[in-house]
């Protein structure tokens, strides 16, 4: 807890909370944000010239004019910092520029891939959290039980198998031999299923051990020693208490992995040829497509930057503690 | 083996205290009388009776039955005994619900107030809407009474229940379960390392030692008459049994090492609150080869002064000289200050690292100044280790070996390695056994008769006091309450706060009365 309140906490708390985390989201944003440009403009690789070498291969050289009109229409011809500048108050706008590569507009190449990677994320995500809670609390149930010898191994297990390989286990298991579900490019729910689980698998691993880890660290609280000595039956303790404290950690790391899961799902959709975020990022770094990968990347921070800012204030009302930050004073 | 053969009876509407080291099977015994020993653990029973209201004789097979409808627990740490993320409310449903069968919020919250207010917890209603880090130590201890009670138990194991609190908080706590046992019949049973908690609050005594009970009787015929030699060793270890202090005659020309003028400092409370004085316009000098003493309670304002004393906190008010000069701030003016005061803290098990050999941790201050060679530094730190009568060998054991006497013995050792002119002890013993503390109150006793450095004590134990202290100050609130030679102040208290607190200290007088004391009478 801090001692030295800002203006805004004195005033109310619960403001000055909120403005600071929505403070660290603009931050992140604008961070990835000022790296990303740096990365790609500011870097001595001439964007036009791969992009004419690119067009015009096989169709012979092209004049100094047509290289001059073309950086003049991307806006090439400016100085770095106004561009810089430009270009987020575009962005803030949500105009995303032209695509070098294909000159349409970014926002419809985003548009028309987008909705794939985040159904493919959220059902990633949709799997890895129930199912990385279970595993814990199954395991975590006993401290020291067989039960829970023999499962605390299995997320260091599951760690430990290749993204890419898991993908290509499962699609030789349920799409070629037993034919479940359509091996690549497939649609709809049925499309989902195998990529989701193969995304979803090794983000659920650090779930489960960090959850574990909590719930073995929750139940060895004094006040879990006492309230079973109140009487009350291990099931209530364990599920309404010893959970819900050990939570809390969990749902940090729940707000890191929506990263993790982001960045996995490159692996993933090139593994199942699915079109995605993931799959346009490879393809636009390949002919530095640099406007496409700027608008991916901010997009990203956004996602995760978002859910973080969500987590961070769902905190306040599951733990009374941080509630009023610098009000240490007992009563 | 950590408890072996052990009988015991606790008698209805009485106290019945169990004593000894740590270590020696006291939590051990609560735990296996509530069935709640770790799965590696064994337990045996010949036989376990409950005795009922009518007071017919119960067997019981399985303890766990008696958990919270037959027997209530008291824990020791008041901080983390509560679910931190729920309401004091919500505390109290859940055992009327699930203990009780009470499901009605109304009746619920009607009876978690009577329970409240028959504990002496002030504002109950607002107290059911707080959460439990809202609440102060000794609150939190009563609403813990409250709801071990919650079952309506016939036997409250109490475990250490005041060894985290103030001396004053202490009283009201054990005044409380006295009157509570008293009022409804209850039996308690009293776990504590302190013999005088024992000795006033008690009628019967079992004296534990590695798992075994030593002595047991009423507690005025096992302190007065000790038979086993460890009680007789318990006995002689008590902080008053220590020699009083000579009077202190300051060299002359006096040598002040450390002084406070009209020093302060406040901290920004939370939302329109008034600014906390933490510490208000303490004076304080600290004379060479003198030990001045700073007691009061949590919240006083100690650890504050020492902060500053210390140079880890800046003063917002006041000058801090030392050796007449005013402290700096700055690297060189710390380093300076790090070579004549040292620290020794509570809790050595935290304070030093465990991963590093403990000759390493000893020369590790002369290492941060550049002391000497490697060779020499080593063989300094086994001269230290000499001088607080360690063994030469542990310089190669590492802090996990070491138990908590031992570890503060290498936390001296550290602190005496770059030879300081004062040493600030913070609760130096607080966190040991009796008998541990006895030995290393001595311990410093000759150090600063051999060595002749000044002592900075911090402690809520008046008995440490008492034997270490030339000067004591009675802080309260940030302020000085008190201060003057530590007989006067011990004898002759001025101030009503003071007295209070003097007061407040339980001791084993009655023990030293040479007439043979009624059992029953020894708990008031």
């Amino acid at each position: 807890m801090t001692k030295q309140p800002t203006g805004a906490d004195a005033v109310w708390p619960v403001l000055g909370y909120v403005l600071r985390r929505f403070g660290y989201f603009a931050v992140v944003v604008l961070a990835v944000y000022t790296l990303a440009f740096l990365l790609l403009y500011a870097l001595p690789s001439d964007p036009v010239a791969v992009m004419l070498d690119r067009r015009s291969s096989g169709a012979g050289g092209s004049t100094p004019e047509q290289i001059a009109e073309l950086r003049e229409r991307y806006g090439l011809d400016e100085p770095l910092l106004v561009r810089y500048a430009g270009m987020f108050g575009r962005l803030l706008g949500g105009d995303l520029g032209v695509s070098f590569q294909s000159g349409q507009p970014v926002r419809d190449a985003l548009g028309a891939v987008a909705p794939n990677t985040l159904a493919l994320a959220g059902a990633a995500l949709l799997i890895a959290l129930p199912l990385s809670a279970l595993l814990a609390l199954v395991t975590s149930w006993r401290a020291g039980g067989v039960v829970h010898r023999l499962l605390v191994n299995v997320p260091a297990f599951i760690a430990a198998i290749p993204a890419f390989w898991l993908g290509l286990l499962l699609l030789q298991v349920f799409s070629f031999s037993l034919r479940w579900v359509p091996p690549a490019g497939g649609t709809g729910l049925a499309g989902l299923v195998l990529p989701a689980v193969a995304l979803a698998l090794p983000v659920s691993a650090a779930l489960t051990a960090v959850l574990m880890r909590s719930l073995d660290d929750v139940q060895r609280a004094p006040f879990v020693t006492l309230l079973s000595a109140r009487g009350l039956r291990w099931r209530r303790v364990y599920l309404a208490h010893v959970a819900r404290n050990a939570l809390l950690p969990f749902l940090t790391l729940a707000g890191l992995t929506v990263g993790g899961v982001m960045a996995g799902t490159v692996i993933t959709e090139t593994v199942f040829s699915r079109s995605g975020l993931g799959r346009l990022l490879v393809s636009s770094v390949e002919v530095q497509d640099a406007p496409v990968v700027l608008a991916i990347a901010v997009f990203g921070a956004v996602v995760f930057a978002g859910m973080n800012l969500v987590i961070d204030l769902l905190y306040p009302l599951l733990d009374p503690r941080i509630r009023r930050p610098g009000s240490g004073v007992l009563a | 083996m950590a408890v072996d053969d052990l009988s015991l009876t606790v008698p209805a509407g009485c106290t019945v205290a169990l004593v000894g080291e740590s270590g020696s099977g006291k939590s051990t015994t609560l735990h296996a009388l509530l069935g709640m020993t770790p799965r590696s653990a064994t337990v045996g029973y010949r036989l376990l009776e409950v005795r009922d209201h009518a007071g017919t004789a119960l067997r019981v097979d399985d303890p766990a039955r008696l958990r919270g409808r037959s027997i209530g627990l008291i824990p020791q740490d008041p901080v983390r005994a509560l679910d931190p993320l729920i309401r004091v409310e919500r505390h109290f449903a859940e055992l009327h619900r699930h203990l009780l069968g009470i499901s009605g919020r109304d009746e619920s919250r009607q009876r978690a107030l009577d329970a409240l207010e028959a504990v002496g917890v002030d504002r109950a209603p607002l107290r059911l809407r707080q959460y439990p880090h809202e609440l102060s130590g000794g609150l939190r201890q009563r609403l813990l009474i409250c709801l071990a009670l919650v079952g309506e138990p016939r036997l409250l194991l109490a475990d250490e229940p005041t060894s985290n609190l103030d001396t004053s908080v202490q009283r009201r706590i054990l005044d409380l379960l006295d009157h509570l046992r008293a009022q409804r019949g209850l039996s308690v049973l009293l776990v504590t390392h302190d013999l005088a908690v024992a000795a006033e609050r008690s009628a019967e005594l079992v004296v534990m030692r590695h798992g075994r009970v030593v002595e047991a009787g009423g507690t005025a015929t096992v302190l007065g008459d000790p038979q086993a030699p460890y009680t007789r060793q318990l006995l002689a270890s008590a902080p008053s049994r220590l020699p009083a202090r000579p009077v202190f005659r300051p060299h002359q020309p006096p040598r002040i090492l450390l002084e406070a003028r009209e020093v302060g400092k406040s901290f920004s409370g939370g939302r329109r609150t008034e600014p906390v004085h933490a510490v208000a316009d303490v004076d304080l000098q600290l004379h060479h080869g003198q030990t001045v003493a700073v007691v009061g309670e949590s919240g006083a304002g100690k650890s504050t002064l020492l902060r500053l004393l210390t140079g880890l906190e800046r003063a917002d008010r006041g000058t801090i000289l030392v050796d007449g000069r005013p402290l700096g701030s700055g690297r060189t003016a710390r380093a300076g200050l790090a070579r004549r005061v040292q620290l020794v803290y509570q809790n050595p098990a935290s304070s030093l690292n465990p991963a590093l050999p403990i000759g390493r941790i000893i020369a590790e201050p002369l290492e941060a100044h550049r002391v000497g060679s490697a060779a020499a530094r080593s063989r300094r730190a086994r001269a230290l280790l000499e001088q607080v009568e360690l063994p030469e060998q542990f310089a190669l054991r590492r802090p996990p070996q070491l138990s908590g006497g031992q570890l503060q013995r290498v936390a001296i050792a550290r602190a005496l390695a770059l030879e300081p002119e004062v040493v600030v002890l913070d609760e130096p013993v607080s966190a040991l056994d009796q008998v541990v503390q006895h030995a290393l109150l001595r311990l410093l006793l000759s150090l600063q008769r051999r060595l002749g450095m000044a002592y900075l004590l911090v402690s809520h134990d008046m008995g440490v006091v008492r034997a270490m202290a030339d000067e004591a100050l009675v802080m309260r609130r940030g302020r000085v309450e008190e201060r003057g030679a530590t007989h006067d102040v011990f004898t002759t208290p001025t101030s009503p706060y003071t007295r209070a607190l003097l007061d407040a200290v339980p001791t084993l007088d009655p023990v030293g009365d040479p007439a043979p004391q009624e059992e029953g009478t020894a708990h008031r």
